[in-house]
């Protein structure tokens, strides 16, 4: 188990998508699909729906909010969110959206954990677990 | 977080669910920031583009605002009156006006004052220096806290609903005295010369570039340097990066002198910009033959009134040519103003279109189909359409009177 900071929501399991990258709500995901939108990355295409997004942290855009929220309505939102640091928009996203959020590990987020596997994300501890 | 007896009673629902939902949200986004109480703003200036069930949810019960608050422009260039006049496509235009529709409603009986405008400060919104406020748009807030000194943190866009809708914000970022300060200063060259919009915008947009989270103090810039001049300075460097604040020493509240912009500190760094840095900054938009644009979008920040008058006189006997497209943005008031001044009937008969949409087409960019080549005199507008266009389109930032020379020819006679 890793220990970070807890910074919102609840607890959520999901399997685990990686970004080695600052990621945004506005321009990186399709707020009806749930799809990664962003061109030339290997995870174009994947959907988010019910996965716990590791990334490095957000890259702003100052609307992603609303894109966070409909995505959320859609029913296509990430159950999670970790990060190394959560920079203010994505801690507004996640707050938006009810799901738990954690930064602030003393490893990279994104180089211990592995695209596709299951974790469990706790916003009241700050912990993220790998099941397997 | 430390709330008030109000604050609490909010959080508890004694003022009604929408309120309730707000003031948690800002709670829990105080927490999670590390403030440690609300304070009260003096104003809000809000998005126009809310998922219409977000607004419907945040604004139960409520009858009025708390607090005066203008709306930014209608987002992505869209506007409900002229998209047809504009050439956007009418699927988009119609997946677009039953939510502008459902939003107009609320924000008239709510009281949302329907500015379309981002620059607010120019429409009444204009909030005394070192007041609280809660301002979305990287431009409008970063002229916030630069030319007025009235302090708005980088909120987003639910954020700042939330403080319009209960009057609060949690006290913390670029609020407090100490987070004000510049820490590099800018200074020039000698032979870098600022004369049109687009040497003041490239020099912004190369600040922009290379400073990370930090604020700046420009300290050799003429004292009589005009509002438009500073707003194509100061907004791109908020697009290119993330500049807090923009000091310009005898010109902006917070910079009386180089000092006092520093809060008596030494600064972090001195950047000096070369002339060189500028012609590489004009570069990263460019494409060769001026003539070929298919469209030259003004107004990235909107257009004022002095620059109307500027763009109607440039434009008197002229006629676009051809194919060519024009488009101004700028708030319903001063769209009223011009009409008043004569210069709206200048611009639409030389075959422009005015709308109160957002030039820099954030979040969707809905260019006319088949524009290939977008020519600007806004770096702000050249670098976000550049990145919504994912490479649709070529853009070019030049003076704005090479921008109108471009696309129009002298009528005969």
């Amino acid at each position: 188990m890793m220990k970070g900071r807890a910074v919102c929501g609840n607890i959520a399991k999901g399997e685990a998508i990686v970004f080695q990258a600052p990621f945004s709500f506005i321009g990186d995901m399709d707020p009806k699909s749930g799809e990664v939108t962003m061109a030339n990355h290997p995870l174009f295409g994947t959907n988010l729906k019910g996965k716990v997004l590791i990334v490095t942290t957000g890259h702003g855009g100052t609307i992603a909010p609303f894109m966070a929220y409909e995505a959320q309505r859609n029913g296509c939102g990430p159950a999670a969110i970790a990060c190394n640091y959560a920079d203010n928009i994505t801690v507004e996203c996640a707050i938006v959206m009810g799901i738990p959020l954690v930064d602030g590990f003393q490893e990279d987020i994104t180089k211990s954990i592995n695209n596709g596997q299951m974790v469990i994300v706790d916003g009241n501890n700050g912990t993220i677990d790998v099941i397997s | 977080m430390q709330l008030t007896k109000y604050e609490q009673e909010m959080a508890d629902g004694k003022h009604g669910r929408g309120l309730q939902r707000a003031i948690n949200v800002l709670i829990q986004y105080g927490d999670a920031v590390g403030a440690n109480r609300m304070v009260e703003i003096a104003s809000a200036h809000v998005m126009p583009k809310e998922p219409p069930e977000l607004l419907e949810e945040y604004t139960l019960d409520m009858e009025e605002l708390p607090v005066k608050t203008t709306l930014h422009p209608y987002m992505s260039a869209f506007s409900p009156e002229k998209w047809e006049q504009m050439g956007i496509d009418r699927a988009y235009a119609e997946s677009e006006l039953p939510d502008c529709e459902k939003r107009r409603k609320i924000h008239e009986e709510l009281g949302f004052i329907r500015t379309y405008s981002c620059l607010p400060m120019t429409l009444g919104n204009l909030p005394p220096s070192g007041s609280y406020n809660s301002w979305i748009g990287s431009c409008a807030q970063i002229l916030s806290n630069s030319m007025m000194g009235a302090r708005t943190n980088k909120d987003g866009t639910i954020v700042n609903m939330c403080a319009a809708l209960t009057g609060r914000t949690p006290y913390f970022g670029l609020l407090k005295d100490e987070n004000r300060f510049a820490q590099i200063i800018i200074r020039r060259a000698p032979d870098v010369l600022l004369e049109t919009d687009d040497d003041y915008g490239a020099l912004g947009y190369f600040v922009g570039e290379n400073v990370t989270n930090k604020s700046v103090v420009f300290d050799d810039l003429d004292p009589k340097i005009s509002f438009d001049h500073l707003k194509y300075l100061i907004a791109p460097a908020a697009a290119s990066g993330s500049v807090h604040i923009c000091h310009v020493v005898g010109v902006t509240p917070e910079a009386p002198t180089l000092e006092a912009a520093l809060g008596g500190k030494e600064p972090e760094k001195i950047l000096t910009v070369t002339k060189e840095n500028i012609e590489d900054t004009k570069l990263k938009f460019y494409f060769k033959n001026l003539q070929d644009a298919d469209i030259v979008l003004l107004g990235c920040p909107h257009v004022t009134v002095e620059e109307a008058g500027h763009i109607a006189k440039l434009l008197r006997g002229r006629k676009l040519r051809e194919g060519k497209r024009l488009w101004l943005g700028m708030g319903n008031p001063i769209y009223t103003l011009c009409k008043d001044m004569g210069y709206t009937k200048v611009i639409e008969d030389a075959g422009g279109v005015i709308s109160n949409g957002c030039m820099a087409t954030i979040p969707d960019s809905p260019l006319p189909y088949g524009t290939k080549r977008v020519l600007t005199n806004s770096f702000k507008a050249a670098h976000y359409v550049n990145s919504l266009q994912k490479g649709k389109a070529k853009v070019m930032v030049t003076s704005l009177e090479k921008c109108l020379e471009a696309i129009t020819r002298q009528l005969e006679g």
